[in-house]
């Protein structure tokens, strides 16, 4: 039985960072019949090239599909902060435009002796220098990038955080940061890998009745909503947001920002008017910033009161994870103090280090929630999340749309990749043996 | 001369393959105006999702492939914003013109299509549209552009966030219709039934008069009345509440050359060195400082509006010099739609000043505005105050009160619903465009 003919390109880029080689095999029709896609194809993987010290990219069968929220794509590696595997979920647009150009898997071996970045377009990979890019903050990155490789349609890459070997860096996806805090960033940073980017040009074929399978689904699900724009701060309430927080974010104008392909916007681009204490002749500065991490606004809000926007755009900047920051700063800190500190700690080399602390999240117990790369929110309770989690990261669904949406059931996606009943049935047993491995 | 060659030597030219459609304006046109179909896109719904992108490629390129889609979300990531490129299927679409084998056309229903057997693929509408709507598909490597999925768009259908909206432009221009009636009633009223009770009226105890006259009475007798300063409110008072509602809907002048203008059409241009807004309160300041050296009103003998109003009907007195005026005023209509009205009619300098603090104004919203792909409302404007070189621009101009004569024909005429009446304090910022 060949369920995924449809949604996968069948092939796996192969990249040797030392020896700065790569190829393009076939994908084993074998491994996706058995373990569907995602996060279980990324540790098969993952054991298959152990010893290369592999980082593993990857999707789902549905990222880019007509699957409501089909923005996933997942690395998968060995966390240098939890010190155990991770599988860091990567939202936007990076799954269905990696999918668009043509692989459906990296492995990415060895690690080179100068700063690279990998192009992937039209099922080819390219690796070139970024040394003229170390150093650079974010913005500045993404803008060089931009020019020198023609508006590249979806980029991951780290920091000035990852290039100093902090170990709190955290990767972002263009300039909106990512729910990396397992230390991806540096983990990419050891391979000297700057940055990852896709022209997903080529196209996905689709089965015919997958259109009214998702209207029919999203149907059901606003019937009774008359708006479904909901944004990041719908996302903060679900999972309990304190009133002090609620009035920081008044004096703001939020606009909902959505992934790939997603009916419900969970993210906000939030304007804010700060006081930037180191421009004295222009206090009144308007600024945006992007708002994708759940977990990080409630820590920095916590720590910086009213001045969390500043701060998290300035964690974004660097590339650093605002949870880590926040545990970081000191308490009572003017903002200048607390921006000097993230520019201090941006710039400190560290080198790994394995957080003992483990503190359960919500329901969820600690080390799974780590084994997600510790920044999907809890949203549901313990077991029904770890479920939820699991079943999106094999599918290539983003898992805060599973998990705002808990009324949408396996069965429903499932019918997006079965022909019939019988490759439901085996679908549905297939899951359920990847689950209990 | 070429045509005649080529007709000579027996050439088939493009004319004969691809003969240019005319446009035929029926009658109906002047009161129905064609259809302008359109997507309207509102960035501050947008999310960025793509799914409009999605759907578009599938019709496309019957795959989910977003580069091949004929509608591009742009994401601004740093100011968090999104913007989508789409065809506009302008009025006059650059694109048609640009295309050196005709494969462009506007259809009659306004679409404007690709004929990919005429296509050469060079590119000219791509550069020469101000949207670069038409795009080179990466997987066909054809040139496609949005054809509104023949009037039924499936991106406005899909949109998530109802970002989206398919206009297929107003079909009634029912403020039109109310205008011309109003003006016909009030020329009716003030020229033929109440002859003269424009420039002052009694009624009892109830005294109405002519802003400009009132000003020069008081200018000529050196002495201010209550009652007639009272009796010029009427019209001052409508000013501030509604700007100079008088020059558009009600003036009998004013209504003379807007039918003068429907036998003009063609208009010659203005003198540019005489196209001064100012010379109205000159005149003005004249009239005023000429009643108060001769001693009597010395604009009325000559004013066109009170010419028309005190020249006909049953009781009206059939005045030579006072037709005169009127009808060498209806002359200068050949340059230039209400040339009296824009440079020298000092009433609607009296109104210009009270509708500077008035309480509304017209605004054309720069979120639905569509700019270069339109500019409609420029060209209905009677006092030529849309500045259409701004619209090119990309820009949503200021529409300024004192020349605004609220005859909400840029209302009326926007197929997109960007010109709006709104109370001055209201939050719109005409000029910015905000993404």
């Amino acid at each position: 039985m060949k369920l995924f003919d449809n949604f996968y390109n069948m092939k796996v880029g192969i990249i040797d960072l030392s020896e700065s080689s790569s190829e393009v095999v076939p994908l084993d029709d074998q491994l996706v019949s058995e373990k569907i896609g995602g996060a279980a194809v990324n540790t098969d993987l993952f054991n298959r090239y152990k010893d290369d010290d592999p980082l593993i990219l990857g999707v789902g069968p549905l990222t880019g599909s007509f699957a409501p929220a089909s923005c996933l794509s997942v690395a998968t590696f060995l966390s240098p902060r939890f010190g155990n595997l991770c599988h860091v979920p990567f939202m936007l647009r990076t799954g269905p435009e990696m999918k668009f150009s043509g692989i459906d898997f990296l492995v990415i071996k060895g690690s080179s002796s100068s700063p690279k970045i990998l192009h992937v377009d039209k099922g080819t990979i390219n690796i070139v220098s970024a040394e003229h890019l170390a150093g650079f903050e974010i913005p500045q990155t993404i803008q060089t990038l931009k020019k020198e490789i023609s508006h590249p349609r979806s980029i991951i890459l780290t920091g000035p955080a990852a290039d100093h070997e902090v170990s709190c860096a955290s990767v972002s996806t263009g300039m909106r940061g990512s729910l990396d805090k397992a230390g991806l960033a540096f983990r990419m940073a050891s391979k000297n890998l700057k940055g990852i980017t896709f022209n997903g040009i080529d196209g996905l074929p689709f089965a015919e009745d997958n259109l009214n399978q998702k209207e029919t689904i999203e149907r059901n699900l606003f019937a009774d909503k008359g708006h479904r724009n909901e944004g990041f701060l719908s996302v903060l309430e679900k999972i309990g947001i304190e009133d002090n927080l609620k009035k920081i974010t008044k004096k703001t104008k939020w606009r909902n920002m959505a992934c790939y392909h997603c009916p419900s916007p969970c993210m906000s681009s939030v304007e804010f008017t700060w006081h930037d204490p180191r421009n004295r002749k222009n206090p009144g500065t308007k600024d945006n910033v992007f708002l994708s991490d759940h977990m990080g606004f409630p820590a920095m809000a916590k720590k910086g009161g009213g001045d969390v926007f500043p701060l998290l755009k300035s964690c974004l900047r660097f590339g650093l994870d605002p949870v880590a920051v926040a545990k970081r700063l000191p308490e009572n800190r003017t903002l200048l103090e607390s921006l000097d500190t993230i520019e201090e700690i941006s710039f400190t080399p560290e080198g790994p280090e394995i957080e003992r602390e483990s503190h359960q999240i919500g329901e969820i117990p600690a080390e799974t929630h780590k084994l997600f790369g510790g920044g999907i929110p809890p949203i549901l309770p313990g077991k029904l999340w770890v479920k939820r989690v699991y079943f999106s990261m094999i599918l290539g669904i983003c898992p805060i749309f599973l998990l705002l949406f808990p009324q949408i059931s396996e069965f429903d996606l499932f019918k997006f990749l079965a022909k019939d009943e019988h490759d439901l049935k085996s679908l549905e047993e297939k899951f359920q043996s990847i689950l209990e491995d | 001369m070429q045509e005649q060659a080529a007709e000579q030597n027996n050439i088939i030219t493009l004319e004969d393959l691809r003969p240019r459609r005319e446009e035929k304006k029926t009658f109906s046109d002047y009161f129905m105006p064609r259809r302008h179909p359109s997507i309207l896109f509102d960035p501050k719904k947008c999310t960025g999702c793509g799914t409009c992108e999605m759907v578009c490629s599938m019709r496309n390129v019957s795959k989910i492939a977003p580069a091949s889609a004929s509608i591009e979300v742009l994401r601004d990531e740093e100011n968090g914003r999104n913007f989508a490129i789409l065809c506009q299927h302008c009025r006059e679409p650059l694109c048609v013109e640009a295309c050196p084998t005709r494969a462009i056309e506007k259809g009659e229903d306004g679409i404007v299509r690709i004929d990919k057997v005429f296509c050469v693929e060079c590119g000219l509408c791509i550069m020469a549209c101000p949207e670069a709507a038409p795009f080179k598909d990466p997987i066909t490597e054809e040139i496609n552009k949005c054809d509104l999925c023949e009037g039924d768009p499936l991106c406005v259908k899909y949109c998530p966030a109802g970002a989206l909206t398919f206009t297929k432009g107003k079909k009634i221009r029912w403020i039109k219709g109310l205008r011309w009636t109003v003006q016909a009633i009030s020329f009716l009223l003030l020229a033929v039934i109440l002859v003269g009770t424009f420039c002052s009226l009694k009624a009892g105890a109830l005294s109405l008069s002519c802003p400009a006259g009132v000003l020069q009475n008081i200018a000529s007798s050196g002495t201010v009345v209550l009652v007639w300063i009272l009796s010029a409110f009427l019209i001052l008072g409508l000013t501030i509440l509604a700007g100079r509602f008088f020059c558009g809907w009600i003036c009998p002048f004013g209504f003379f050359l807007d039918l003068v203008d429907k036998i003009t059409p063609k208009k010659i241009g203005w003198p540019s060195f005489l196209k001064s807004r100012m010379a109205k309160y000159g005149i003005l300041a004249g009239a005023v400082g000429g009643s108060c050296a001769f001693g009597f009103q010395a604009f009325c003998p000559i004013c066109p509006i009170g010419a028309i109003c005190r020249s006909y009907g049953t009781t009206g007195t059939l005045n030579g010099a006072n037709l005169g005026i009127v009808a060498a005023l209806a002359g200068l209509e050949v340059t230039e739609r209400r040339v009296w009205c824009r440079y020298f009619c000092p009433v609607g300098a009296i109104l210009a000043l009270f509708a500077k603090v008035g309480l509304i104004k017209i605004v054309i919203g720069a979120n639905q505005c569509k700019k270069f792909s339109c500019i409609q409302c420029a060209e209905v404007c009677p006092m030529g105050i849309i500045d259409a070189d701004k619209l090119r621009e990309g820009i949503s101009p200021d529409i300024p009160m004192t020349e605004c004569i609220t005859c909400m024909r840029c209302i009326d005429r926007c197929p997109y619903g960007a010109a709006k009446i709104r109370f001055r304090w209201q939050k719109i910022v005409p000029g910015k465009i905000e993404l």
